[in-house]
């Protein structure tokens, strides 16, 4: 290299600052080259690998039992919190924990009210209502081999009283629980109490084996019992790898047996996204799918490889109004907007998927409600309200509210905003999340003006849906009465109906009520939802149970291949 | 800040905790048991001196520690993070050079590339590739982190590929990284656009230099002067983009990681949120913070490599 260009080049590099002195012995060229080796051999050696096309099958993971186990692959969209039946609530609790663990009685069937015995094969309630003795099952053990008994039924009750969290208050109303023998238990209430039957499908018995050998301190196993599953049903726990998927393998010592072709494996697949789920049922790496959106229906009736099960659920779709605070106070005013309400149009938006309301709960829990009254849509009937309120030209503003990311939820509001602006009324929609809709709830002085609502039961019985949304202790903060609906005679009706001891009594106790609530709408009544399920044609036997929708018994089915 | 604005936010933990049936005794002993009873200060100061020895608190939603949670999403999201930011970074780099360096057809074809990517809304493209590449076509796994029906590589790193290379155990390494390339792709397409434009605008103008004249003048070859010469000065602004949003993506894709059922951070913190789950928020909100100060001084130091100017 001749002068000038050392020279040119030397003036270059001053440019650019001197030749850099090394920061360590590595030159820092040296150091760019190799980092960039690095990264490319990084990235290289697993896309290589990624070129494989078959499964993996190294030494470090497990494959499943070779020939002969039926495995079944479900999306569900809930995952749990946690698995202890005392604490967790959640719906994916309780998805699994119906597979994992049994209740002493269960509800089966179209019929809700229809309890059937699980773990008790029998129960007797005295004359007075106060005290429930149950029959419990012979032959039943628990999966880590404890035998099922009375003491157990008591350990299970007293831990779930003790520790006082998620379904405990459907047990309070027990002030004793008595271990007659070891077939015998008794459950002694203060007061009759008529849906408490109904509040034991929730109540889950756990191995007190299993909980006393893992518990720390005083916490009752709850920390163990996070993710650890102990029951007598007919699927163990065996792993959950939070986020993707939670396994569960058969009982083989499960008391009713192992006949037909149930599944005896199922990996549970946490997919939060329909499409995605679909794409995988159509591709065949999913058997079952609850995670429907109402807009895939169409497409998943037309494939031959699917099934969709439909069915109507006891929830109830309501547009709830503030029957307490400002200018729905007014039941004139509330019967307005609900006379306004083009359910058929709704009906039209759900692609035909829903049917039509008829009451503040299904009528057919309490053999029908003769004389209720329904608010078809009309919309002289709604002017004349209107007029009657002191609002002729309507002129007034209502902030409704959905649930953030409920899409039908958003379209129900925005065709009531429609109705309303046909009576000159300005319907302002916008949504919360769920916590804040809640928290909001708590008073009336933060309440919500209007706001679109689900109504399920929790616990199979009509008392589920008056007590929780129509009884006036409810509003606020417990229950869900956040439209604070009040009504002394209502009141009055629900508590007869939880002390009332012959069914025929108490339906025509809640016929009355039903009848009253409807007089003063409270909300608009909407619509039942319909629960849809896809299976491809490997799974049958898929039965419906009204309380359990998302909630797959999975030994129920039947799966080919 | 976050304890006070998580705290004070309308909305009640212990209800939803406890359940909306739960009765008042319940609600009252459920806030009870989180601490929510005490005063603010109080409880700020008791969060502070638990971080101290390690706790971050139990979860009100999983009634698992906040830590154990985190171990459970962090690797996921750092996986996938490391993924995308690395497919960024292969291709926005020389799609930058190469729209800097050449005229004509090259740099708009470049330019598109980096502008569609940047432009196509993740949801979009994810559901698009799934369809195609994942249902229509099979060459990749539709969702999840590793196959359904075998158990993941046991836990080193947590990050399954790593994992599996740890173990020698190849075949898990490609299920995984088959598991990884769709997420991984859509993800990338985030970084792409602008990275691809800054690598572009910082070449454009060092080579603008009098040095790169020069350089051209004693007839160096232009391989020799892009590469050589102009790209280590060009890089710094690049560097310092990279770092920011491979920040930005460690705090969670969410979108992304609900098409593609992927287990991270952007889920969890969904979930945390809509659960009024303060513990695993301020988890959270720490340990993302934390993440995007340790990538601050991982680009401050790459500076020092890049520019000899700079000296710490």
């Amino acid at each position: 290299m001749d002068r000038r260009a050392e020279q040119v080049l030397g003036s270059a590099k001053e440019s650019t600052g001197a030749r850099p002195r090394s920061l360590t012995p590595v030159k820092r060229r040296n150091f760019l080259i190799g980092v960039a080796a690095l990264g490319v051999g990084a990235a290289a050696a697993p896309l290589l690998a990624a070129c494989q096309t078959g499964p993996a099958t190294g030494a470090k993971t497990k494959a499943p039992a070779a020939g002969g186990v039926r495995a079944l692959n479900a999306a569900i969209v809930f995952e749990p919190g946690t698995v202890d039946p005392a604490t967790g609530t959640d719906n994916g609790a309780r998805c699994i924990n119906r597979n994992v663990y049994e209740p002493l009685v269960d509800s089966f069937g179209a019929d809700p009210a229809d309890l059937k015995p699980v773990l008790a094969t029998s129960w007797k309630i005295s004359p007075d209502g106060k005290t429930y003795t149950f029959s419990l099952r012979e032959g039943v053990t628990f999966h880590d081999g404890t035998r099922f008994d009375a003491d157990a039924v008591k350990f299970s009750f007293d831990r779930i009283l003790k520790m006082n969290q998620g379904f405990a208050w459907m047990l309070q109303p027990a002030i004793r629980i008595d271990v007659v023998d070891s077939r015998t238990i008794s459950l002694v209430l203060d007061q009759p109490f008529a849906p408490f039957l109904s509040m034991l499908t929730f109540q889950y018995i756990v191995s007190p084996t299993a909980v006393k050998a893992n518990a720390v301190g005083d916490d009752l196993g709850g920390k163990w019992m996070q993710s650890h599953a102990i029951g007598t049903g007919p699927y163990k726990l065996e792993s959950w790898s939070p986020g993707q998927k939670l396994t569960l393998v058969k009982n083989d010592g499960y008391w009713k047996g192992w006949d037909g072709k149930r599944p005896e494996r199922v990996t549970a697949l946490f997919i939060k996204e329909s499409t995605t789920a679909r794409l995988m049922l159509e591709k065949g790496e999913l058997d079952i799918n609850d995670t429907v959106a109402v807009d895939d229906l169409a497409a998943y009736d037309k494939n031959p490889n699917l099934t969709v099960y439909r069915a109507t659920t006891p929830q109830i779709n309501f547009v709830m109004m503030n029957n307490l605070k400002g200018i729905t106070k007014d039941k004139r005013i509330r019967q307005a907007i609900a006379y306004a309400f083009d359910y058929d149009a709704y009906n039209k938006l759900m692609k035909g998927e829903i049917v039509e309301a008829d009451g503040p709960f299904p009528q057919d829990l309490v053999g029908g409600v003769p004389g209720i009254k329904q608010y078809k849509r009309d919309l002289a009937k709604a002017k004349d309200l209107l007029k009657q309120a002191g609002y002729p030209e309507g002129g007034f503003t209502i902030e409704a509210t959905y649930i953030t990311g409920l899409t039908e939820e958003q379209k129900l509001l925005e065709l009531v905003q429609a109705n309303a602006a046909e009576l000159n009324i300005k319907v302002q929609v916008n949504n919360l999340t769920f916590p804040l809709i809640i928290g909001a709830s708590q008073k009336l002085e933060t309440a919500l003006p209007m706001y679109a609502w689900y109504l399920g039961p929790t616990y199979p019985d009509p008392d589920a849906y008056l007590y929780q949304a129509f009884y006036s202790k409810s509003q606020g903060t417990t229950g869900r009465n956040f439209m604070y609906y009040q009504n002394p005679t209502v009141d009055d009706l629900i508590v007869k109906g939880r002390a009332a001891q012959t069914r025929d009594e108490r339906n025509q106790l809640y016929r009355t009520a039903a009848i009253a609530i409807m007089e003063d709408c409270p909300g608009i009544v909407v619509n039942r939802k319909k629960y849809q399920i896809v299976t491809n044609n490997r799974v049958k036997g898929y039965v419906f149970h009204p309380m359990y929708q998302n909630f797959v018994r999975f030994y129920d089915l039947q799966v080919e291949g | 800040m976050t304890f006070a604005i998580s705290h004070t936010i309308p909305g009640d933990p212990a209800r939803l905790a406890a359940g909306l049936e739960a009765n008042a005794e319940q609600v009252e002993a459920m806030r009870h048991r989180l601490g929510l009873d005490r005063p603010l200060p109080e409880q700020y100061l008791n969060y502070i001196t638990s971080l101290a020895t390690g706790d971050f608190g139990e979860s009100i939603h999983s009634k698992r520690p906040v830590l154990d949670d985190l171990v459970s999403y962090l690797p996921a999201t750092l996986e996938l993070t490391l993924f995308a930011a690395s497919l960024a970074a292969l291709i926005a780099i020389p799609l930058g050079i190469l729209s800097a360096t050449q005229r004509g057809i090259l740099d708009y074809a470049a330019r598109t590339v980096a502008l569609v990517g940047s432009a196509t809304p993740v949801f979009w493209s994810g559901l698009v590739l799934l369809l195609i590449v994942y249902k229509e076509l099979g060459w990749l796994p539709g969702g999840g982190r590793f196959p359904s029906d075998l158990s993941p590589p046991d836990t080193i790193t947590g990050l399954y590929v790593v994992d599996s290379l740890l173990h020698l155990d190849v075949a898990s390494a490609g299920a995984a990284m088959r598991h990884l390339i769709l997420p991984g792709f859509v993800l990338s397409q985030v970084m792409l656009g602008p990275l691809a434009r800054m690598t572009r605008s910082s070449m454009l103008e060092v080579l603008r230099e009098d040095y790169i004249r020069t350089a051209r003048a004693k007839g160096l070859r232009s391989p020799t002067i892009v590469y050589r010469h102009a790209m280590k000065n060009a890089f710094i602004p690049v560097v310092t983009l990279f770092g920011l949003q491979f920040g930005h993506l460690l705090s969670g894709a969410i979108l992304t990681e609900a098409i593609f059922s992927w287990p991270g951070v952007g889920s969890y913190a969904l979930q945390s949120v809509y659960t009024l789950d303060f513990p695993a928020i301020m988890g959270i909100t720490l340990v993302v913070s934390l993440m995007y100060v340790l990538i601050n001084m991982l680009v401050d130091v790459a500076y020092a490599f890049l520019d000899p100017r700079i000296r710490y």
